[in-house]
């Protein structure tokens, strides 16, 4: 029998492949590892916390205590003893990848995506 | 098919043939500029759906091997990381071809590309997640690669088909 170029089987196929594919992606929604969180760095080491929680986180620095914000829009710096603001002024980080940073206080938030702090993507192949 | 003199010569030319153009076209499509990443049509998989339609699995596994390393060779990535992407694609996609033309569903070229073609690219976010990267945050990706995969399939199945009805069939193939 010569093969056909598309059969109704194909078509059902192609459905379910399409259907399978997004399916791949269920057992991600809601899972841990898709969270956004914050890693806090300072001189007392590192805490990770989930961006989702509200409410201020204090760290402690050489300089005195920065005060951490954390509301729907992410996570900022509400206040720091260092002379510039620069941390202040920056505002909210929300997006995997993104830094606040006091430096004189040696405080320094990321927030990642994932359960794992140290996930370092840093080669792109084609 | 036209009889030959010699049978093994007649099959290592043929597959020669198709090793070379597979080669030739993966090097080709790996210089055409794409907005999505990752992402190539696969025509080389079409020529190693003719070989293991036409002549069997071993000779569309030659195929297959061909264009891997003819085809990293051209476009200078032989045993890059993407060489590793580039081998367990095409692993997959030809492992998964070979069993599809074998069940017996009536599957069209069109299918069994389609499964080649998803094979390929879970595979190869196997690889880039488990290993090159080590980021499974990759598998996110999966359902956007995978519908351009079956996409991409669909079309590499009818351009197979037609390359099959032309090499079987001289007198009805469509005139280039």
């Amino acid at each position: 029998m010569r093969r056909r170029a598309f059969t109704a089987w194909d078509a059902a196929l192609l459905v379910a492949l399409l259907a399978g594919n997004f399916a791949l992606l269920l057992p991600r929604i809601g899972a841990e590892g898709w969270a956004l969180r914050a890693e806090i760095l300072s001189d007392g080491g590192a805490r990770i916390l989930p961006l989702s929680r509200t409410g201020q986180v204090e760290v402690r620095g050489p300089l005195g205590v920065s005060r951490l914000d954390f509301g729907p829009q992410g996570v900022r710096f509400l206040g720091s003893p260092c002379p510039n603001q620069a941390c202040v002024r920056s505002g909210w980080a929300s997006r995997p990848g993104q830094i606040i940073a006091c430096l004189p206080n040696r405080v320094a938030v990321r927030v990642f995506s994932g359960n794992v702090a140290k996930e370092e993507v840093d080669a792109v192949s084609r | 098919m036209r009889s030959a003199a010699d049978p093994n010569a007649s099959r290592l030319a043929r597959v020669g043939l198709l090793v070379a153009l597979a080669a030739a076209v993966q090097a080709f499509e790996s210089l055409i500029p794409l907005p999505v990443p990752w992402f190539r049509l696969g025509l080389g998989n079409a020529l190693i759906l003719v070989a293991l339609h036409l002549w069997g699995a071993k000779e569309g596994i030659w195929v297959a091997l061909g264009k891997v390393f003819v085809g990293s060779l051209l476009s200078g990535r032989l045993l890059s990381p993407a060489f590793a992407l580039s081998l367990s694609g095409t692993a997959a996609a030809t492992l998964v071809m070979v069993l599809a033309l074998r069940v017996p569903i009536p599957l069209g070229f069109v299918g069994v590309s389609a499964l080649g073609a998803e094979a390929h690219v879970l595979a190869q976010l196997a690889v880039a997640s488990a290993w090159l990267l080590r980021a499974p945050a990759l598998w996110g990706l999966a359902p956007v690669l995978g519908t351009l995969a079956v996409a991409s399939g669909v079309v590499t199945g009818l351009v197979a088909h037609g390359i099959a009805r032309a090499i079987e069939d001289p007198a009805t193939a469509p005139t280039a």
